[in-house]
């Protein structure tokens, strides 16, 4: 399988390239604007180091992967619609994942369930619980991806260890060490990496590709943030 | 030649296919006025969460439509600007990505170019001309050159013309949106009832000005009776709010014959455009004034207008045309003065 992988739903932005089971070429930056004006430089680079693979370019793959969020809402936006119009001119399936499951799977295997908690750029976090299961690569939810205070976290998590990562786990510690809670902080891959997007969407699409025009789905985790105006005014 | 268009700058997501020939092989436009009539005016979030729901459908919807495959098209164009950056974002990007896996040239193009224009899409007249733009974000007279080459003669010092329209509309109760609502209310309406005032007219210069014609409003509605306004009053205001716009814009345009003959002896055509052109009654007063001054008037039909992307594909054709193309590193700009040497414009 060969697939395109990007990531701008966060402060990175990030492309990588797989096929027959390795990242061919990736390119990667810190930023906390201008994805828009960087990723599609940055996808016509990947693609060029990636001739021997892929010598017709899109033509040559078979899918596109996305971060389709939880993250900065205009970020997560440019990533699914540039997503969706290549998979749409290149006549290949496009599918989002998770940034909290790109995380989780960035992590070490560290025998304990793992939090990954995301910078929400307001008072609560991004987080989503995984299994420690026998393979960390893949991760397997135990809770689904919810926007939540840091002070709410302690009640909400299984009695007993876990292990932490994300933009975000600063606070969550913060907030489980308070009360009480032993937690292991894994540090090293704190966001979502267009590789690791790329090396999951292989395992779970492998031999089995979506259908074609499957709708890429935003997950914003957020209404809105605008009130009804008061009646008569 | 054909080009795809991608517009999503405020509360319309649009896709179009146009021919070189001025041919619009497809133009689908959905409105989002269902999803902000709620909250009395556009809501960006709301608008780019849309944008990005409905563009994938209606970009294949568009080439269907105009029979048209990737493979067919020459260059692909999208709004990037000015406008509500986190919808233009989305369009933006489909362009994008669109002109990168087909290897096709890429147009990013300025939202108030593509309505300035429109007149040489549906009518096919030379450049130079006059230009009045007058939308829900904008209110300037232009002398148009070609692509990329304009020169400003005025612009409003507050309010864009759109903008008093929607605020007069809610003043007066007549609901969302605004402008549609006011021009229907005043076709039954006395313009002589109200004595508001006529800013700006007959000082030197192309400028506008509408926030005291707001305000003149306001302290109308204060003047009556408390409670709802019987419909021959709402009816009586808005006539005489659209009137006293006309006559400024009237106004406003003449002056601007006056220079643009001056500057440039061999045009001869007043265009009106944007969403607010659509206003039949501004139309008319506008055509007058253009017939009084020797002048050819020239207004886009309606659906073209109010936001679509057939504009949006044809400031693509004509920028193509004459060379202009945009890497994939183009902006979202919100703000962009089509006159780059000029001082930015407010409204």
């Amino acid at each position: 399988m060969k697939l395109l992988a990007i990531d701008t739903a966060t402060s990175a932005c990030s492309v990588a390239l797989l096929a027959g089971g390795r990242i061919v070429a990736e390119r990667s930056a810190d930023m906390q604007r201008g994805h828009a004006e960087a990723l599609m430089p940055m996808v016509a680079e990947v693609l060029a180091a990636s001739l021997s693979a892929c010598p017709r370019g899109f033509a040559d793959l078979d899918l596109i992967a996305v971060t389709a969020g939880p993250g900065a809402f205009t970020g997560v936006r440019i990533g699914l619609a540039a997503a969706g119009a290549m998979a749409a001119a290149a006549g290949i399936p496009a599918v989002g994942l998770t940034t909290l499951e790109v995380v989780a799977a960035a992590q070490p295997p560290s025998g304990r369930p793992l939090l990954v908690a995301l910078d929400a750029k307001r008072a609560d976090v991004y987080c989503q619980l995984f299994g420690a299961g026998p393979d960390s690569s893949i991760p397997a939810p135990l809770t689904e991806p919810q926007a939540i205070l840091p002070a709410d976290l302690p009640a909400r998590l299984p009695a007993g260890p876990v292990a932490l990562a994300g933009d975000g786990a600063g606070p969550a510690a913060a907030a489980l060490r308070a009360a009480g809670r032993e937690v292991l902080r894994l540090q090293g891959h704190d966001r979502p990496e267009a590789a690791v997007l790329a090396r999951l969407a292989a395992a779970r699409w492998q031999g089995a590709p979506p259908p074609l025009g499957s709708p890429l789905r935003p997950l914003y985790l957020r209404a809105p943030d605008v009130s009804l105006p008061a009646r008569g005014a | 030649m054909r080009v795809l268009g991608i517009e999503t700058s405020c509360d319309e997501t649009a896709a179009a296919v146009v021919g070189g020939d001025r041919r619009i092989l497809s133009n689908v436009v959905l409105s989002q006025l269902d999803e902000h009539r709620p909250y009395g005016g556009v809501v960006p979030e709301i608008a780019a969460r849309s944008h990005l729901d409905h563009i994938g459908g209606l970009v294949a919807r568009a080439l269907r439509e105009a029979g048209t495959g990737y493979e067919d098209l020459d260059g692909v164009a999208a709004t990037a600007g000015p406008g509500l950056i986190g919808g233009v974002m989305v369009g933006l990007m489909t362009g994008k990505a669109i002109a990168l896996v087909r290897k096709l040239p890429f147009v990013a193009v300025n939202h108030m170019e593509a309505h300035a224009l429109t007149p040489r899409l549906t009518d096919g007249i030379e450049f130079p001309y006059l230009a009045l733009l007058v939308s829900g974000g904008h209110c300037m007279l232009l002398a148009v050159r070609g692509p990329g080459g304009y020169r400003r003669y005025g612009s409003t010092v507050d309010d864009a013309v759109g903008e008093a329209f929607d605020k007069t509309a809610k003043m007066i109760g007549l609901g969302y949106p605004g402008g549609p609502a006011l021009e229907e209310a005043a076709r039954t309406g006395d313009p002589a009832r109200f004595d508001l005032p006529r800013p700006m007219l007959g000082r030197p210069g192309c400028d506008f000005s509408f926030s005291g014609l707001k305000t003149a409003v306001r302290r109308t509605l204060d003047a009556l009776p408390a409670g709802p306004l019987d419909p021959k009053t709402a009816s009586d205001l808005a006539a005489s709010f659209q009137q006293a716009v006309a006559d400024v814009l009237a106004d406003r345009a003449a002056r601007a014959i006056a220079r643009f003959r001056e500057e440039f002896p061999g045009g001869s055509t007043l265009v009106v455009a944007g969403g607010v052109a659509a206003n039949r009654h501004l139309r008319a007063a506008l055509e007058k004034t253009a017939q009084s001054n020797g002048m050819r008037f020239v207004a886009p039909p309606l659906a073209l207008c109010t936001d679509n992307a057939a504009m949006v594909a044809w400031a693509g054709i004509e920028r193509l045309g004459a060379g202009l193309t945009d890497s994939l590193d183009a902006p979202a700009r919100p703000r962009w003065p089509l006159d780059e040497t000029a001082a930015e414009p407010r409204g």
